[in-house]
């Protein structure tokens, strides 16, 4: 099966240790580990005095059901090991100083870059969503505020703005367990639309870490969980980030 | 199997005739048929003279691949059957004069709403994007450029951005070729990266339409398709109803006052 992204570095045949992987990759797998712990990997992320903005906070547009589950979480964040964490506006933010590996990573420039689910500025009309994870159990939740920009039948919100949002929490929770970085793949059945306005809880588990894969299932419903929006299951694929060559 | 949305009307046992379908459904079916013809559908969805602007067409931002492959294709809109499918930027302007059935529609208002796809309203930061319609071979092609608005791993589009184009690009297939209405599932699987700013091809073809069910499959690529980006298939609910309903008639159901209604903002007892 074909890595996401591993042809640009060029083709390679079946035979050869991880089919799809470019020649480079055997060695780094030698001597590299996907040792980053969890907690190391957290305490990177979750640095303070950054600097930078964090969009994952409470502000007026968020609905009374996501400011209380928010409230509650942020205790849980003091007694049972849950962590509340940063959202940043460009997913470059949270990776200072490393960069993708295999040749993937581009160089930067002073465009407008923007994480997709932060791509709307405007306060309630986007994506409003902060997303608590822990790391002992490797869960997350994540409670998501759909706004009108999102729309897609009227009055809901798009399938698609569900999808990237979990993606988007498959992918936190995946780099933070394990250090997945890229989708190979999201399988996901919607059962109910979701208002726009109203908070979806968002959770997700990791079922297992195998073969260079991060498994993970996602259940989105309603606070008092008597609504299933939709339930989805994703797999991201383990690669270590590079530091960046100093200059 | 549940379909989606439908429980804003009730619960409903297996042994109906359409599980999870509200009670005044079957008399709907008995009288009505799934007979709105593609034709027709492309004819309603495609109006001239609207008045709204049409947000599937050359910018300044396009790429040169996605220019020549837009004007390859519009060739084809006068020759070979094809119609470019007009994009608004709100799905409402999409069905002016109707809307959902089974209770879902809610009242307008005045608040600024957009599709999704087409949130991000400065030009190339965002979704650029057209699809084509066949209308009797049943297939679309979206030309989706992702702007660095979309981004997830630095400088290539996010995955959930490609995940809501093959949603929303299915979403208007499934309408046109068979009045499909809501997503029921969608399953894919990437391959590659696109990076930001380049052309994504995105393949769709009706497999069949079954169990009221259009079930479809997309594959995305680059344009000489040395590169495949990911494959998808979706299966949309047909509407249970013939058509969204004129937004004239007063829609009612059981459901209104079950307790168990999904949509607790609609809902007067919550």
């Amino acid at each position: 099966m074909l890595r996401r992204g591993f042809q640009v570095a060029g083709r390679l045949s079946q035979h050869r240790v991880l089919p799809g992987v470019p020649q480079v990759l055997p060695r780094l797998i030698l001597t590299s580990t996907f040792g980053s712990s969890t907690d190391s990997l957290v305490s990177r992320f979750c640095l303070e005095k950054t600097g930078l903005k964090d969009y994952a906070l409470p502000n007026a547009s968020w609905c009374p059901d996501m400011l209380s589950l928010y409230h509650e979480l942020q205790e849980k964040t003091k007694t049972d090991g849950w962590v509340k964490l940063p959202s940043f506006k460009s997913n470059r933010d949270h990776i200072q100083g490393l960069k993708l590996p295999l040749g993937l990573a581009v160089p930067s420039d002073e465009r407008d870059w923007r994480i997709f689910t932060r791509c709307i500025q405007v306060e309630g009309q986007g994506y409003e969503y902060v997303i608590f994870f822990h790391p002992s159990k490797k869960k997350s939740i994540c409670l998501f505020q759909p706004g009108p920009y999102l729309e897609g039948a009227p009055g809901f919100a798009h399938g698609g703005s569900l999808a990237a949002m979990m993606d988007e929490t498959f992918s936190k929770t995946a780099y933070l367990a394990g250090q997945g970085l890229l989708t190979v793949s999201l399988s996901i059945r919607f059962k109910h639309l979701i208002p726009v306005g109203s908070l979806a809880v968002l959770n997700v588990d990791v079922e297992k870490i195998e073969d260079q894969k991060v498994y993970m299932s996602c259940i989105a419903q309603s606070r008092d969980q008597q609504t299933v929006y939709a339930k989805c299951s994703g797999v991201f694929l383990q690669l270590q980030l590079e530091n960046e060559s100093p200059q």
